[in-house]
């Protein structure tokens, strides 16, 4: 995997997040893109590790904080987008290169709380799949120079016929509906490279 | 055999690093994409052979019809019912060989075949 075609997506995993962890997958594939995500399968090393790594073969991130509450305690997330901008910053000559979009639910919610961020791309996907695309596609299209990316609302559409054959080919793969859903996101990008070589 | 060759691609180069087996991993590993790929091929000639699909599908704050295939969509609704009706009298009319209606997130809420 190339660095400047590889794209470390930082995002929670629970399922209500789930709708825009897949929309997320399928239009960096679309747009040419090659994602990879902490999903730790080995315990011997952990969770921060692995990240580290993924921020270190990665030129794009994103990372959305858009489930991070101020009176919670989940920060994990933003601590691992400062280690990305730390990265870019400290890093090589490549790791100077690196482009990093974060995503809220709101906007500047989190500036609110990180003023530090200012000067940083903050994207808003207000949770609904349709308008992340919108979103992630425009910031693609700054950060590809030269590249042909198709718009949001085509993205969009391709994405909703993908789910279909996604259904049928997992079914036809031996996959119960109940637990098409808990498909690993390695497999999932296996059926969206499929798809997308099969048009 | 079938169930063999869709073990996960990873799992296979584990195993297959594990027993000192690299040739036979390259094999496999060459069957098992070219078995999805079969599968993938076949799925979508079926489709194409059956006719076209409706989708309906959520766009703009706005519910829209898609067949599969067309390059711009059939119908732009301002609700989901309105839009699902006139993708029903498609199927009525026989124009198109299925419905398949979307939630607003993208995934599957129902097909009706003919």
């Amino acid at each position: 995997m190339s660095f400047e075609t590889t794209i470390f997506i930082n995002c929670p995993f629970d399922n209500d997040y789930k709708p825009l962890k897949d929309v997320m997958l399928f239009t960096v594939i679309y747009c040419g893109l090659s994602p990879i995500m902490c999903q730790t399968s080995d315990s011997g090393q952990t969770r921060v590790d692995e990240i580290k790594q993924m921020i270190n073969v990665s030129k794009f991130c994103i990372h959305d904080l858009s489930r991070m509450e101020i009176i919670d305690d989940r920060f994990n997330m933003p601590f691992e987008l400062g280690l990305d901008l730390g990265c870019k910053h400290f890093g090589n000559e490549n790791h100077k290169t690196k482009k990093c979009l974060i995503f809220e639910k709101e906007k500047y919610r989190i500036k609110s709380v990180l003023s530090d961020l200012a000067g940083n791309d903050i994207y808003t996907h207000n949770n609904e799949p349709e308008e992340l695309v919108s979103e992630l596609r425009n910031w693609l299209k700054i950060n590809l120079t030269g590249k042909v990316i198709f718009g949001g609302e085509k993205i969009w559409q391709e994405y909703n016929l993908f789910k279909t054959y996604f259904e049928t080919a997992a079914k036809e793969n031996g996959h119960s509906k109940k637990y098409m859903g808990k498909i690993p996101y390695t497999e999932f990008i296996e059926y969206i490279n499929d798809w997308i070589k099969s048009k | 055999m079938l169930d063999a060759k869709l073990i996960k691609k990873n799992e296979m180069e584990t195993f297959c690093a594990n027993n000192n087996e690299e040739n036979n991993c390259q094999d496999n590993k060459f069957d098992i994409m070219a078995t999805r790929k079969n599968i993938s091929i076949s799925l979508r000639k079926a489709a194409s052979n059956l006719g076209g699909k409706a989708h309906v599908i959520s766009r703009k704050e706005q519910w829209v019809i898609l067949i599969e295939g067309a390059l711009r969509v059939s119908g732009i609704y301002k609700t989901k019912i309105d839009a699902v009706n006139g993708a029903m009298q498609m199927l009525k009319a026989k124009k198109v060989v299925a419905v398949i209606i979307h939630k607003k997130d993208g995934s599957i809420e129902k097909w009706v075949k003919r």
